[in-house]
């Protein structure tokens, strides 16, 4: 569309409109966003939704569950009793000790026998250290922060959840401030994390009244992409004070998932030693 | 974790960000309207002429599309979807700001600035403001972000042939709109 007239031509338009737009600051309103986004849960896709699939793809999937279940039904009727599973046993620490140094609080760790990878840090300030349990065959997850004393969770008002709320730096007070929040916290029981006495709570988000409460963890230079430990989903929450508060987040996406993850989680806590520990 | 830009051209080869963004990474979600903002930013200041509304009615659109973004239909149809979700931000801003006027005469400093700019162009932009929202959408991808005729028609989800068509009646009432200002 190139046409001109008289009074209008397309440099004139062009000038007209690039004023009215003037003066938007995307940047800005890039980081807002962000900023609403890490407090707002997506909808979920509904499981039937099969939209964008095709008529074709639709028969197809239809036709291959038919008959999958005819399959399946097939073997179940004809297979062997299975061979019941042996409960996960904790399995012992290894031997190589790793240090890392640019953790708030310096420390080292020691991994489970059998278990690969390492903890793995995001951020370029004070990180976050992680690990998940896919090399010993868990879907589990275990994160290692500073507390920042914040905690996102379900506003009363749009406008309010978009802050995080401040709960408490200090372990007991924490597990207080989100449980008001309207985590899903057990009780408060003493621990330890490594060689650090601490406090632990069960986490069951089905518990709460907010069904993802997320940890706020700020100065991590990770710009929009901040990292935040989210209660979403079962787990346990160990807190100790080596001087700064950190945290220790166990996870996996269901309990039974949890129940198979947290022994082998609770030896790597246990292979962690502080400096500033006693 | 860092922030990766999308390529050259965003409207194309981001339906596996969006697929990413739409099972929740907040990486890809950043990554893929990093390089939407500012358009967003200009098209809502462009229809309502008001820096502070065009900043929440595109906060509100980009919100919008993270929260909803797992029914997104069609993840090719991203571009499309969000400059629905933008334009029915600013309706809403429009008919809040109707409202607004309706019960308080004297709400100057909530109305739209389009005087602001040169003479030169002054009559051009109080005509821009007459026309409808639409309109000015569509005038505003083909002649401000100077998308061609077969992106605007992306954006707009229509045949090339309706957003050709669409084009040419918004231009003719935008100078009908001049004429009438004159």
């Amino acid at each position: 569309m190139t046409t001109n007239s008289s009074r209008l031509s397309d440099d004139l338009l062009r000038r007209a409109l690039t004023e009215l737009a003037a003066g938007a600051d995307g940047d800005m309103l890039l980081t807002d966003v962000m900023r609403t986004v890490d407090a707002r849960p997506q909808v979920a896709r509904r499981p039937w939704d099969t939209r964008g699939w095709g008529r074709t793809v639709v028969l197809v999937a239809a036709a291959t569950l038919l008959v999958a279940a005819t399959i399946g039904a097939t073997v179940v009727l004809t297979r062997p009793q299975p061979t019941p599973q042996p409960t996960r046993t904790p399995l012992p620490l290894s031997t190589e000790v790793i240090r890392v140094p640019d953790f708030v609080v310096p420390f080292t760790y020691r991994l489970p026998v059998g278990m690969g990878g390492q903890l793995e840090p995001f951020g370029s300030e004070e990180k976050v250290f992680t690990i998940d349990g896919h090399t010993v065959g868990s879907s589990g997850t275990l994160e290692l922060f500073p507390v920042s004393g914040m905690a996102h969770a379900c506003g009363a008002s749009s406008d309010h959840s978009l802050r995080p709320s401040i709960i408490s730096g200090v372990p007991t007070a924490l597990l207080d401030g989100l449980r008001s929040a309207g985590a899903g916290i057990g009780p408060a029981t003493t621990a330890t994390l490594g060689n650090l006495p601490a406090v632990a709570a069960d986490v069951d988000p089905s518990l709460g009244r907010c069904p993802r409460v997320t940890l706020h963890i700020g100065g991590l230079g990770l710009s929009y992409a901040k990292y935040e430990p989210a209660l979403d989903v079962p787990g346990r929450m160990v807190l100790a004070q080596p001087g700064r508060t950190i945290g220790v987040w166990i996870s996996a996406p269901t309990a039974k998932a949890l129940a198979n993850w947290l022994p082998i989680a609770q030896t790597l806590i246990d292979g962690l030693s502080f400096d500033s520990g006693p | 974790m860092q922030l990766t830009a999308t390529a050259a051209h965003p409207e194309q080869g981001d339906a596996a960000v969006v697929t990413r963004a739409a099972s929740g990474d907040r990486n890809a979600f950043a990554a893929l309207i990093a390089t939407r903002t500012d358009r967003a930013l200009r098209t809502a200041r462009a229809i309502l002429g008001n820096d502070a509304e065009a900043h929440d009615a595109a906060q509100e659109a980009l919100v919008a599309a993270w929260v909803n973004l797992p029914r997104l239909r069609d993840p090719s149809r991203f571009d499309a979807w969000l400059n629905r979700l933008l334009v029915n931000e600013c309706r809403e801003v429009l008919r809040r700001r109707k409202r607004s006027r309706e019960i308080q005469a004297e709400a100057d400093s909530v109305m739209g600035d389009f005087s602001r700019g040169s003479v030169e162009t002054a009559s051009v932009r109080a005509a821009f403001a007459r026309i409808t929202v639409d309109e000015r959408t569509i005038l505003l991808l083909h002649h401000l972000h100077g998308l061609p005729l077969e992106q605007v028609a992306r954006h707009l989800d229509v045949p090339v042939g309706t957003a050709k068509s669409r084009l040419w009646h918004a231009r003719r009432s935008l100078e009908r709109a001049l004429e009438a200002e004159a």
